[in-house]
């Protein structure tokens, strides 16, 4: 437990000496910014950007509601770049310490395996998570702001049910860098896989209970007012976290 | 493409100033901090100047693309 400790320590300081805190936080916080904007002034940009000789904005239409809008944040800012950035930003953390030979120097000493995966897991989860944090609480001023108020509480129990695909997708870059050692190749797999499970989540009712991406679904849920919901996910996406980690120390351990 | 300039002296820049201004602000920071780091380590990575122009010219993706990967490429002294 002590060396758990201590290597999430060393995992922070890492970060903190590669500025990935500052820029992290400043380019979430440019994409929570952007969304709501996009949103208020976009007949503003219309008019005066393009060519929109015979595009018309129906004046009629329905002016979204704050909610709206901050989710449309999430599933379209923060669920595509913003995740593609932050794969790409951790694609490295298991392939760099291989092939510096950190790891053997690690693995040598008396720390076990599984407390070296799991520092890496919950060190770059709390990395990701500050960032994200700081950016959907940017993005949630915006949003108050431009279009009217909705509840700090939903916004905090979205949060916590975020963050735990964030941590599933940290355990499968983790898992793939187990069998993959080109660090490209490491992004493109994870980031296809996790685009296969968003993708996934809306496909068929039955099968969509056992894909860790219905947590986005059930965090999305959280800011609605919605009654009877389904929280067997968040025990299948920590399931399904614990079985890539321990996976990846099965593969580990056969070298 | 419409390249008629007039346009953007219509719009109405004193509403809008304010709520643009973060994200010229992150903008201006992000390259800020990839420049502090490109100046630090301008004699150990690979190609310095041309990062030095992907920082500058391309908006937000530049800085980053540096952080991640520009700064890990250490140039060969062997060749």
């Amino acid at each position: 437990m002590n060396n758990l400790f201590i290597l999430v320590r060393a995992e922070l300081a890492e970060a903190l000496k590669e500025y990935k805190f500052i820029w992290l936080t400043l380019f979430f916080s440019t994409l929570g910014v952007t969304q709501p904007l996009i949103n208020k002034y976009m007949d503003v940009i219309l008019n005066h950007i393009g060519d929109t000789a015979g595009i018309v904005i129906d004046p009629n239409r329905q002016v979204p509601n704050a909610t709206d809008v901050f989710l449309s944040t999430i599933s379209g800012q923060f669920n595509q770049i913003g995740l593609i950035i932050l794969i790409i930003s951790f694609m490295g953390l298991i392939a760099t310490d291989r092939n510096s030979g950190m790891q053997d120097f690690i693995l040598t000493r008396p720390v076990s395996l599984y407390s070296y995966l799991y520092s890496k897991l919950i060190g770059h989860w709390l990395i990701s998570m500050f960032s994200i944090s700081v950016g959907v609480l940017v993005s949630y001023l915006y949003t108050v702001y431009l279009f009217g108020t909705f509840s700090f509480l939903k916004l905090l129990g979205f949060l916590v049910l975020y963050s735990l695909w964030i941590l599933y997708l940290i355990s499968l870059v983790i898992l793939i860098s187990t069998f993959v050692k080109n660090q490209i190749l490491i992004a493109i797999l994870t980031i296809t896989f996790a685009f296969f499970w968003i993708f996934t989540k809306n496909f068929s009712h039955a099968l969509s209970q056992i894909v860790p991406a219905k947590i986005l679904t059930l965090a999305e849920h959280q800011l609605l007012d919605l009654h009877e919901l389904n929280y067997v996910s968040v025990f299948i996406c920590l399931m399904l976290t614990v079985l890539n980690i321990s996976w990846a120390g099965a593969k580990f351990n056969k070298f | 493409m419409n390249t008629d300039v007039t346009v953007l002296l219509e719009i109405d820049w004193h509403q809008i100033f304010p709520l643009i201004l973060p994200i010229l602000l992150f903008n201006f920071l992000l390259i800020g901090i990839a420049l502090l780091d490109w100046f630090k380590r301008k004699k150990h990575i690979a190609a310095p100047y041309v990062w030095l122009v992907v920082i500058v010219c391309m908006q937000t993706v530049g800085p980053i693309a540096y952080l991640i990967v520009g700064r890990r490429v250490i140039r060969d002294d062997h060749n």
